[in-house]
């Protein structure tokens, strides 16, 4: 018996480009249909979990992670207070453009912390029963 | 000890039955802020969907804060981890 499922490991590398349109669809569509940065990022941290059911290797730069996501909470601080509160009279376009950037940041933040929480659950909460 | 948890119990149901009789408050409803958001949100925000001019525009600083308390739960889920070493 070996330790990888055939069935998994086929279906999930069959679903791994769905997941990733569906994710990335409902983020930059977040302005116009419902969805947005929070429900997109969670589909695209789904991406990470079925990684870890393919194949369970620590191979993963968690510390990255975590420095991406705090750059990305530090870029969505930023937008706002650059954008927001001057009081600029921002036109249809900017705020559009606005709009996206900021759902796409929301997106990726989301998905770094969900799949950090992920691993570090997974990896590092063993109680020594693993090892 | 018995006596101890029966009157926490009563103390508990007395808490509960006046949290719900306070948030089943209905009587007057107001609903102008919500009217002001259907008709103005894409007038004002250019944004077709009207949760997203809400929480991107008008309440900013929720979305702000709610992604801060996601930083904050990965921190402590990374500070309270059973293995200590970090990487």
């Amino acid at each position: 018996m070996s330790d990888k499922s055939y069935l998994m490991s086929h279906f999930i590398g069959f679903m791994y480009p769905i997941i990733l349109l569906i994710g990335v669809y409902i983020i930059v569509n977040g302005h116009q249909s419902p969805g947005g940065g929070f429900h997109g990022g969670a589909v695209l941290a789904t991406v990470f979990i079925c990684r870890y059911l393919e194949n369970p290797n620590e191979d993963l730069r968690i510390h990255s992670l975590e420095i991406l996501e705090k750059l990305l909470f530090f870029l969505i601080l930023l937008l706002p207070v650059v954008l927001l509160f001057n009081n600029i009279s921002m036109s249809i376009i900017s705020n559009k453009l606005y709009l996206l950037i900021m759902n796409i940041l929301i997106g990726l933040k989301v998905c770094t912390g969900l799949s950090i929480i992920f691993y570090r659950f997974v990896f590092y909460e063993g109680g020594g029963i693993w090892n | 000890m018995s006596k101890f948890k029966t009157i926490a119990v009563i103390i508990l149901m007395l808490a509960l039955i006046i949290t719900i009789f306070i948030l089943s408050d209905f009587s007057e409803s107001n609903t102008s802020t919500a009217d002001y958001y259907i008709e103005n949100s894409e007038k004002d925000t250019a944004a077709i969907n009207a949760v997203t001019a809400i929480y991107l525009n008008y309440r900013v600083y929720d979305s702000i804060f709610e992604t801060l308390i996601l930083l904050v739960s990965v921190s402590a889920v990374i500070h309270f981890s059973w293995r200590k070493d970090h990487e």
